[in-house]
């Protein structure tokens, strides 16, 4: 895949859509900042110097049709800290969207890095989170536990 | 023998824990690090004298502390040197290095300063030595044929362990107590610690009912929180903590937060496609129930903290913890009865991984062992 110039602005904000599977009670997984198969090693993000996290949202959700619960996001300086560049890649669709790239990484190390990434992003907290899509989960599951000591038999 | 031991040093106990001559058993690690400090330091004073590398055979045996008793009235346990072992019956020149080494050490304690021939990183010794004194307490140290010598206290420590370049750390910690305080709106908290002291945190969504319900039920509700907080330089922990799971207890019933059970009933209803509609294969019926045996286990039969899980593009499910600056992910696998553990810490380059497979038991057993670690690092402390 032909890429644009690598993006070399550090605190520029780098979007991601978070699907709603990928967060549990306001938790982020590590998946949701982990390349999939489909994506070839290739994060896929918006630039916030040309999108706002909201119109980023509303691109992916109306624009698209496709599912996501609200933006997290790193900086590309906060990628670079782990190793990770970023590079333009401007859609016909998304002007905006840019790629952290994990190409040339075993499993292991793009699964440390995903999570690095989300452990950073959940920090800092969502860029931009419609009201409605976090539900309060009520605390309704007791269980009667065994008085095992701290390490078990299992 | 009694007749053939010579005083030592007499480390007097103050404060009103002391009174009556009652010594806490905490303070035996307090005093094994004085004596660890001492026979260390002693080594080097030989080294140093003879120019040598390393000390003759039986040098340790010239020490050879014992605990003759406490004197009556006050906690002032005696140290003596017993001489009733075949090294010690050696003919040695009075005083010696262990006598230099006591004196030095009082040296470095009188002055919170680094006299010549203490080597700075012997300072590692006050991470535990005067570790258990509280606020309003010392340890005198009197030399034979003296009355008095000079005090370790709270703060003579922090300044000895000051002079040693520690600064403040982040690391997991295990948290006992109750719910004191909440603020719901800045998601604050307050605990209340077994031993009285009282932390403060901040605390996410996914704990937001959980603290509430443990505040306003608070005398009849323990919690155990783990998440990352700030230690002092003396290894004592202060706020604010950061929660990254928590259990609740009440009578003997006890609430995991995040709830397991409900998150797995959630995601049996997963449709494929779930993820942009062109992947994320829905998880099968044998995935949940297979994930669920494992997390009963782990987490109601072992106490182990309770996961948030999520599913994964190929229908298996991942179970994620963070634990202080850890974050672990474990990958169950149904088809092969596996399980892939990775861990990877947010402030350097670690990265671990395993893989355990076979029977629920090993399984369980293998995420235990992977898990502990990480709770249980190296220098950390449980409150």
């Amino acid at each position: 895949m032909g890429l644009g110039p690598k993006l070399l602005v550090a605190g520029e904000d780098l979007y991601r859509q978070i699907n709603p599977n990928f967060i549990q009670e306001g938790r982020v997984s590590g998946q949701a900042f982990t390349p999939t198969r489909k994506d070839l090693s290739l994060l896929s993000v918006d630039q916030s110097s040309l999108t706002t996290a909201e119109a980023s949202f509303e691109l992916f959700t109306t624009g698209l049709n496709l599912r996501s619960a609200g933006i997290y996001g790193v900086t590309v300086g906060e990628a670079s800290g782990v190793g990770l560049d970023s590079y333009s890649n401007p859609l016909p669709s998304n002007p905006a969207h840019a790629v952290v790239d994990f190409r040339n990484l075993s499993n292991g190390q793009t699964q440390n890095k995903g999570s690095k990434l989300a452990a950073i992003a959940r920090d800092k907290g969502p860029k931009y989170w419609p009201a409605q899509a976090v539900p309060e989960v009520p605390v309704t599951i007791s269980v009667a536990r065994n008085d095992a000591p701290l390490l078990g038999d299992g | 023998m009694a007749d053939q031991s010579d005083e030592f040093v007499r480390p007097k106990l103050e404060g009103k824990r002391f009174a009556g001559g009652k010594m806490p058993v905490e303070f035996f690690t307090d005093l094994l690090a004085y004596t660890h400090l001492v026979s260390e330091l002693a080594k080097i004073i030989y080294c140093g004298k003879h120019g040598k590398d390393r000390v003759p055979k039986g040098f340790g045996g010239r020490y050879n502390l014992v605990m003759t008793g406490l004197l009556d009235g006050s906690a002032v346990p005696v140290f003596k040197r017993d001489r009733d072992t075949e090294a010690a019956l050696l003919k040695v020149e009075q005083p010696d290095e262990y006598d230099e080494a006591r004196e030095l050490v009082s040296s470095v304690i009188a002055s919170t300063a680094l006299p010549q021939g203490f080597p700075k990183a012997l300072l590692l010794h006050f991470n535990r030595f005067g570790k258990s004194l509280r606020e309003g307490e010392a340890i005198e140290l009197i030399s034979p044929g003296k009355t008095s010598g000079p005090k370790l206290d709270r703060e003579v420590r922090l300044k000895l362990l000051t002079l040693k370049g520690e600064t403040p750390r982040y690391d997991v910690c295990i948290l006992s107590g109750k719910i004191r305080a909440a603020d719901v709106l800045d998601h604050t908290f307050t605990i209340k610690l077994d031993d009285e002291s009282s932390v403060y945190g901040n605390f996410d969504q996914p704990f937001n009912l959980g603290i509430r319900r443990a505040l306003l039920s608070h005398e009849n509700i323990d919690v155990k929180l783990i998440g990352i907080g700030k230690y002092t330089v003396s290894g004592e922990i202060e706020g604010p903590i950061k929660l990254q799971h928590m259990t609740i207890y009440e009578e003997n019933l006890s609430t995991d937060l995040p709830p397991f059970e409900s998150r797995l009933d959630e995601l049996q209803r997963l449709e494929a496609g779930w993820l942009d509609g062109d992947e994320g294969q829905a998880v099968s019926p044998g995935a949940i129930s297979w994930s669920r045996e494992v997390l009963r286990s782990l987490v109601t039969k072992n106490n182990m903290p309770s996961p948030f899980i999520y599913p994964t593009t190929e229908g298996g499910l991942q179970a994620e913890w963070s634990i202080g600056a850890w974050e672990v992910a474990a990958q169950f696998d149904v088809e092969a009865q596996r399980i892939l553990l990775r861990a990877s810490e947010t402030t350097s380059d670690k990265y671990m991984e395993d893989t355990c497979s076979g029977d629920v038991p090993i399984l369980v057993n293998g995420v235990i062992e992977f898990l502990t670690q990480f709770l249980n690092p190296p220098g950390s402390n449980e409150h």
